[in-house]
């Protein structure tokens, strides 16, 4: 209130520990990418080794398509529930609503488990299909968009059914009144309130299934490798660290750009 | 209301319901299922067990289910401490240093938690630090990534809060800390409630920094659940994720009637 | 006498906008002073700085002749009740009374809390929560917790602005009773609403765009107002021009409507009638400028309908009427 710089000091604890555990472990993830077990000292062969093979090329054409297309799932999806739970609302609409809230807390591999009994060889959608209806289906990008669709919903829904509780539910009836189709009064009164909460569910829902791990290491596909499960493997599985390192240097920069836009279109009140 | 027309409606409604249902309360469904199925040769399960859910509360089971509970509550706490500290500081900071922080504070919300997990390896596997095969890589993981969560809870609500109640306090004779003490944090309180309830779901469910760092004597269950996945014992692995939810719903609802008592 | 208040061409901005500009005031001992002006006009600002919410840029702040522009509102020893009251929701209405008396023993404080809370009236609801307290309830317990500290100098922001009419009509004088208790406090009262500013004020300063406009004591204000502003603002005057760029200034009540031709007045065209109650409100058009006259009549027998041709008999500079350069 008074002498705002002298409170400044308050803030070094929290930032001392975000340094020490998050910034001080990013700068020697980026110190030891930059090391190769057949060269001394600092070289970016590792880099060139990893950015040359095929296996780290796939991972990405595969992390960005299908967190596209699965951000693209859960804007129409997400829209479309959340516009009937907010103004076309049924009996137990609240508790569909609610439902959707505690999905959020939860852990996305959840999605990714029922999905085996769903949708495997032996799964209830195969047997109530007959044969193999399905076929591979669970091994196979479809099915991981699938899962980030089905979990991720509910991040668009949240900022976007806050955003409906906002519109004057008088304006409806009113344009209504008025003669007003339900397709236009979407499009014209519902849609350009709702579009900024909508950009920034579809913008967190871009970064976050981009980062995404758990689903797919429970899903186990053995032609479906994305960036963090690259980083996975090479980390823990075949203990290849300097390569680790460099997927996930790649990684953070894409993140962190994409979260930098967010912040900038989305934070400006701050 | 939107659509008006009894017909439009129900059409909506019969879209509604049949992509949510399959999309959304299909796959949880399934999970319950499957945790007390039996067997399962046909479309619905052919036989009901509570056998799974017994196994999954014994021994190693049971053992994970409790360094979850331990590793949820230490980073949980420290998360929602640091993240009200944050969030008091960022507020009263000025305008540029605010920014920063701010942003800060946020920032392992963009990065994988992969990359976390294999920062903190890297970071301390060796000297000066080396907490490699130990509980604390763990739980400092857990609290690095919910942190953001916990802070960016308690600065919305910061956000919210009419700084006139700190100032009528101030003006009251209030010290600083008074103020802090008798009005900021009491005042703060459900949201401090929401950024534990949020903290500890989000840890007890964390598998991607996780499976990076843990070391086999501090093995929590969302690593059993993915080892029991990978040895295709998926009943057990479905049971285990209903008993780790269920231990979650009971926690967050324990937290939030334990708030609202304190509030009366 | 030292004054209780006293603002030195105090200035502050928000960022780059000028909330307040070079404002000075002093508030006597005993004395209540009403910043009254549209909303906007900074007298949120004016108050805050008294209490040392914010910093001004410039200029300095004196309570009781000491300079305080740099001491922290815990410092100032003022009672505030701000717009929407502040109770603090986790305490009950004994506690939020008795926060200011921490350093009291245990039973000054019970007492005083007792005394404060009789004093407006609200001993029955010691023991409630704000929450379960009424809008004009709530009023009071901020007026009781401002009064427990026993400050020399109550600052007051639209207190009444939250109530519904009737309500602020019943606070008004409570208000009044409250002044009449408590001689000896200096009351600095904000308020955008005038028949306020005239029931409680000593004096009434009026502010427009950050800056004070003109400052008296109410009636004289009232009556003889310096300017044009003050005088639309304070008693809805109709302002007529006259030659020499001056402005007559003339109340409704003093404004008569007769039929066209009446010798003696000027001739116009009825633009409206408003029935208010106890009287019309006749808005007339002068056929000299278009100026708008607005007359507050008893009865609307024998005068022109909407829309005809009228007289309208405005008092001269000695029969009540004031002017005011434009
Ligand atoms: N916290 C603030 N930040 C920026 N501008 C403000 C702030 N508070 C008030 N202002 C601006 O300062 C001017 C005066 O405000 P205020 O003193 O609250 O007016 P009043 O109380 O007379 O309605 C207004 O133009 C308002 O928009
Ligand atoms: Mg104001």
């Amino acid at each position: 209130m008074s002498h705002p710089w002298r409170r400044t000091p308050w803030l070094l604890p929290p930032l001392l520990l975000i340094a020490g555990f998050f910034l001080y472990p990013l700068y020697f993830v980026v110190r030891e990418s930059l090391t190769a077990d057949s060269a001394p000292g600092v070289t970016l062969a590792t880099w060139q080794r990893v950015l040359t093979s095929g296996r780290f090329l796939d991972a990405l054409g595969s992390t960005v398509t299908i967190s596209l297309a699965a951000t693209v799932g859960c804007v129409v999806l997400g829209t479309f529930f959340a516009t009937v739970l907010a103004f076309v609302p049924f009996p137990g609409a609240g508790l569909v609503t609610r439902l959707v809230d505690t999905l959020l807390a939860f852990p996305s591999f959840l999605i990714a488990l029922a999905f085996t009994f769903l949708y495997g060889s032996a799964g209830i959608v195969n047997t109530a299909l007959g044969g193999s209806a399905v076929g591979d289906f669970l091994y196979s990008p479809w099915c991981v968009i699938a899962a980030e669709i089905t979990f991720y919903t509910p991040f668009v829904m949240r900022p976007l059914l806050a955003a409906y509780s906002h519109v004057p539910r008088e304006q409806l009836d009113v344009a209504a009144s008025l003669g007003a189709r339900p397709g236009r009064v979407f499009a014209r009164i519902v849609l350009p309130e709702a579009l900024p909460a909508l950009a920034a569910g579809g913008c967190l829902t871009l970064l976050l299934t981009l980062n995404e791990f758990g689903i797919v290491l429970f899903i186990g596909a053995k032609d479906v490798t994305t960036l963090p499960m690259l980083v996975h493997s090479y980390g823990v599985v075949t203990f290849d660290l300097p390569a680790a390192c460099v997927v996930a240097v790649i990684q953070v920069a894409l993140s962190s750009a994409l979260y930098a836009v967010y912040r900038r279109t989305f934070h400006k009140g701050r | 209301m939107l659509v008006w027309s009894r017909r439009g409606r129900a059409l909506l409604w019969t879209v509604f319901a049949l992509v949510f249902v399959p999309v959304v309360l299909a796959p949880l469904a399934v999970l319950v299922l499957a945790a007390v199925a039996g067997s399962w040769n046909g479309v619905l399960p052919t036989g009901y067990t509570t056998g799974h859910l017994g196994d999954a509360l014994a021994g190693e089971q049971v053992a994970s289910l409790s360094v979850s509970l331990q590793t949820a509550f230490l980073a949980g706490i420290g998360a929602v401490i640091v993240g009200v500290w944050g969030a008091l500081a960022v507020r009263e900071a000025p305008p540029a240093a605010r920014r920063i922080a701010d942003a800060a504070m946020h920032l392992p919300i963009a990065v994988p938690s992969v990359v976390v997990g294999l920062g903190l390896l890297t970071a301390f596997s060796r000297p000066p630090i080396a907490l490699n095969g130990t509980m604390w890589l763990v739980v400092i993981a857990h609290f690095v990534l919910v942190l953001a969560f916990a802070y960016s809870t308690v600065s919305a609500a910061l956000e919210r809060t009419d700084p006139a109640y700190a100032q009528v306090a101030a003006s009251l004779g209030a010290s600083p800390m008074r103020v802090l003490w008798r009005v900021r944090v009491p005042m703060l309180m459900p949201a401090v409630s929401a950024a534990a309830s949020l903290s500890l779901a989000l840890s007890m469910g964390e598998v991607g920094a996780t499976i990076m760092v843990y070391p086999a004597s501090w093995r929590p269950l969302s690593v059993t659940i993915f080892t029991l996945t990978d040895r295709g014992k998926v009943f057990l692995a479905s049971a285990e994720t209903v008993v780790l939810l269920a231990t979650t719903v009971v926690i967050l609802v324990g937290l939030g009637v334990a708030t609202r008592r304190g509030r009366r | 006498m030292t004054a209780a208040i006293g603002l030195r061409d105090v200035t502050v901005h928000y960022g780059r906008t000028e909330a307040l500009s070079a404002f000075s005031i002093d508030v006597a001992v005993g004395e209540t002073v009403a910043l009254l002006g549209p909303s906007g006009s900074g007298k949120s600002t004016a108050l805050k700085a008294v209490a040392g919410f914010l910093r001004p840029s410039a200029g300095s702040v004196l309570l009781a002749g000491r300079d305080v522009t740099h001491a922290p509102p815990r410092e100032r020893g003022i009672g505030v009740v701000v717009q929407q009251y502040a109770l603090f929701p986790h305490m009950k209405v004994k506690d939020n009374v008795a926060f200011g008396l921490a350093a009291m023993g245990r039973a000054d404080r019970r007492a005083r809390v007792a005394e404060v809370l009789d004093l407006v009236g609200m001993a029955a609801y010691a023991g409630r929560y704000p929450r379960e307290l009424s809008g004009g309830q709530q009023q009071r317990v901020a007026i009781a917790r401002a009064l427990a500290i026993r400050p020399p100098v109550l600052l007051l922001d639209e207190p009444l602005s939250a109530l519904d009419a009737s309500l602020r009509a019943e606070m008004v004088g409570e208000l009044q009773r409250l002044k009449r208790e408590l001689p000896d406090t200096a009351v600095l009262y904000v308020t955008h609403d005038q028949t306020e500013a005239l029931a409680l004020a000593d004096r009434i300063a009026v502010m427009r765009d950050a800056r004070l406009v003109d400052v008296d004591a109410t009636e004289e204000l009232y009556h003889r107002p310096p300017s044009a502003f003050t005088a639309s603002f304070l008693g809805a005057a109709n302002l007529i021009p006259r030659e020499g760029g001056e402005l007559l200034v003339v109340r409704p009540h003093q404004v008569a409507v007769a039929a066209a031709g009446t010798p003696g007045g000027r001739a116009a065209r009825v633009t409206g009638v408003q029935w208010r109650g106890s009287t019309y409100r006749v808005t007339c058009a002068l056929d000299a400028d278009g100026t708008e006259v607005r007359a507050d009549v008893a009865s609307l027998d024998g005068l022109p309908g909407v829309g005809e041709t009228a007289t309208v008999l405005v008092p001269t500079v000695g029969e009540g009427a004031t002017v005011v350069r434009v």
